[in-house]
């Protein structure tokens, strides 16, 4: 019996922060994971969240829409990749579908990190049934942001997001007037 | 003493919240029952749940897998109930690993274990592995282990390896990528067969692969020699693979082709393989998997008016000619596609597939089926609303070698579903066939089905169907299975946490 109440004691104070933590957070937590890009490049979760938010988006190569939200999210990324931004086009396709996927995004020039999630890894451990399904992830592993579907000019709607969660752009720093050149009409 | 190692339990686990990393425990659950519309109503209950935990440069996993089948049919349909772990420590540049795990190198030409959901295949492997992240883009891997190859198929769970669980499975990979444009890899697999009774029972697999990009050429090749030995006999059996690929890809368009030959390279020969090199066939047919198979596949895809996507696939697979010389039967698949894909902005997509394929003895009792598979799809987006419909008609002929006359017959397939946002997906689909087929179909022309799909929350998915499933012959990857028909109800529910 006492050998139960020390456990019990045990369990309830490491519980206590977590759970004191638990009432505090507002977002969910992103679940880490590790996957190679198309290049054979290994990534993980946590180590894109170093260079700032991350936008992963769930798509295959029968999903329409999927690549429609990819491509009409291009001209965003330009603008606000020096700002931090990454997106994440995360194919769930088959490993036999492989060749397939990486002859499809050169196809595509998409500029983002291109990850395969064969064992749908991923795609499980995030809940993903509808494709396509995208998260905005912040610096802090938090999902901030869940947009499920595409419709043309959703991007409007993601782009705002993604400002909610970039750094202030940098303000144009005005250079510094140049030193006067000595008239040296004025002196003669 | 016992208290004292309460106390010390006690104050470890209250002093973990100091440590600056933090805990994290994510999961899924998916819980299945089924009840068969049978004369014994017979059912079939499933939860697999995954957990992940996670502290710091530590991490692990902890697997549970139940399979209930109910009793009348206990002796066709086994209980299973596993449990697996995975406890890794994983800093910035080497990871080591011990427990369940799933392994791939190159393409699997040397060593294939993997994981298909949809599919229901686990072949994981069980024991040891170091993986080490070193620079110029090079990743070493060294593993030993004990393969599981858990299979669904005629609606139950089977060991595949059953016999051979004991086997010992010891691998090493090498690749590398010292410049963008240039990659390189090597590997070495030994597995020892503990319950063959010839000496020294065991088969090397010695393996290299090169790739190189060239502008918009990507080109892979990988080199794969089994060496085995005479089961029962002893002696040398060898086995020799490889696989090439090459893709050109400039945007709006792609194009990419395999040339693959196997010649005895797949271990062990019948029933699950060890390795599990790829096929060109896109449907996933394959003959055996790389024991015997010889083949190639083309395919492209266009998109030369922007909404307009157009996709073609052709692939063969048949086995070498000496083999063919020796055999009285034909065996091989041939499989072309063409689709046609038209979307107006995002509100409507129209795509139209005509599929054709022969299969000479790839099924079990089929000389030959041939099968030309029209198919429709059309997909409608309005606001919160999706409405998609698919049709499809396949007119096949199929011949069991002991026929005058092939069979002749067609499948029809008719899908219709509504989606409300992500929250409720209803589908009613009805499958049929104009022939009365005992040996396929049981005797069965009629499948009507109804599905509804209800993201109860953010964190549970409860999809329940009611109705027909026609099941037949599918594959996934090279993986074929006989899908039974099913007449019943099936729940599923998915949790996240």
């Amino acid at each position: 019996m006492r050998r139960l109440t020390m456990a019990a004691i045990a369990l309830a104070l490491a519980a206590g922060p977590c759970l004191a933590a638990a009432e505090t957070e507002k977002y969910q937590k992103a679940p880490n994971f590790t996957l190679k890009d198309v290049a054979g490049k290994s990534y993980t979760l946590d180590s894109l969240l170093k260079n700032g938010p991350v936008y992963m988006e769930c798509w295959d190569l029968p999903c329409v829409n999927c690549i429609a939200e990819l491509d009409a999210l291009m001209p965003t990324f330009d603008t606000l990749k020096a700002r931090g931004l990454q997106i994440v086009a995360l194919s769930v396709d088959k490993p036999s579908d492989e060749a397939r996927v990486k002859a499809f995004v050169k196809s595509k020039k998409w500029p983002y990190i291109c990850l395969l999630d064969q064992q749908n890894k991923v795609k499980k451990a995030y809940n993903i049934i509808i494709k396509p399904t995208a998260y905005l992830i912040n610096t802090k592993g938090e999902i901030v942001y869940t947009h499920i579907g595409y419709k043309k000019g959703d991007e409007k709607k993601i782009k705002a997001e993604f400002l909610k969660w970039l750094p202030e752009e940098p303000a144009e720093v005005e250079p510094a007037p140049a030193p006067e050149k000595p008239a040296k009409d004025k002196d003669k | 003493m016992a208290r004292t190692t309460s106390v010390g339990l006690a104050c470890l686990l209250a002093a973990l919240p100091g440590f600056t990393a933090e805990l994290s425990i994510q999961g899924v659950n998916r819980a299945e029952f089924w009840a068969f519309f049978d004369s014994v109503y017979s059912t079939h209950t499933e939860d697999k749940l995954d957990l992940d935990i996670a502290y710091g440069d530590l991490n692990g996993t902890l697997g549970m897998f139940l399979y209930e089948p109910s009793k009348p049919w206990i002796g066709l349909r086994q209980p299973m109930r596993l449990l697996d772990y995975t406890l890794a420590y994983a800093p910035e540049h080497f990871e080591v690993l011990y427990g369940k795990y799933y392994q791939t190198f190159g393409k699997g030409l040397a060593l294939r274990s993997y994981s298909d959901d949809d599919f229901r295949h686990y072949k994981s492997l069980h024991g040891l592995r170091g993986t080490a992240h070193l620079p110029l883009s090079t990743e070493v891997v060294l593993l030993g282990g004990r393969l599981r190859d858990i299979f669904f198929q005629e609606n139950t769970y089977k060991v595949l390896n059953s016999v051979d669980t004991s086997d010992q499975v010891l691998g090493a990979d090498l690749n590398t990528r010292p410049v963008s444009f240039l990659g390189f890899g090597g590997r070495y697999v030994r597995i020892n067969g503990e319950r063959d009774l010839t000496p020294k029972a065991f088969n090397e697999f010695i393996g290299g692969n090169a790739s190189t990009t060239l502008g918009p050429v990507d080109v892979y090749a990988e080199l794969c020699q089994r060496l085995g030995t005479m089961p029962g006999l002893g002696g040398r059996d060898k086995g020799l693979g490889y696989y090439l690929s090459a893709t050109a890809a400039i945007p709006g368009y792609s194009l990419l082709g395999e040339y693959m030959d196997y010649d005895n390279l797949s271990y062990p020969a019948a029933g699950y393989h060890y390795n599990d090199p790829p096929t060109p066939i896109k449907s996933g047919v394959a003959i055996d998997r790389g024991v015997d198979e010889l083949g190639f596949g083309v395919s492209g895809t266009a998109t030369p008016i922007d909404p307009l996507y157009l996709e073609a696939n052709y692939g063969q697979l048949y086995p070498h000619k000496d083999t063919i010389a020796r055999r009285d039967t034909l065996v091989g698949v041939m499989e072309w596609e063409g689709k046609a894909r038209y979307s107006v902005g995002t509100d409507w997509t129209f795509e139209a597939k005509f599929n054709h394929m022969v299969q000479q003895n790839i099924e079990l009792h089929v000389a030959e089926r041939v099968t030309d598979k029209p198919t429709v799809h059309v997909n409608y987006l309005l606001g919160e609303h999706t409405f998609a419909f698919e049709a499809e008609y396949n007119m096949v002929e199929e011949d069991t070698g002991h026929m005058e006359v092939p069979w002749k017959y067609n499948e029809t397939a008719l899908v219709l579903s509504y989606g409300w946002g992500d929250a409720l997906l209803f589908t009613a689909g009805w499958q049929g066939v104009d022939l009365k087929l005992d040996r396929r179909y049981n005797g069965q022309q009629s499948w009507p089905m109804f599905e509804t799909v209800w993201n109860l929350n953010e964190r549970n998915i409860l999809r329940v169907r009611l109705g027909a499933e026609r099941g037949g012959y599918t594959c996934s990857g090279g993986v074929c299975r006989f899908e039974s028909p099913f007449r019943g109800i099936k729940a599923q529910l998915i949790s996240r946490f």
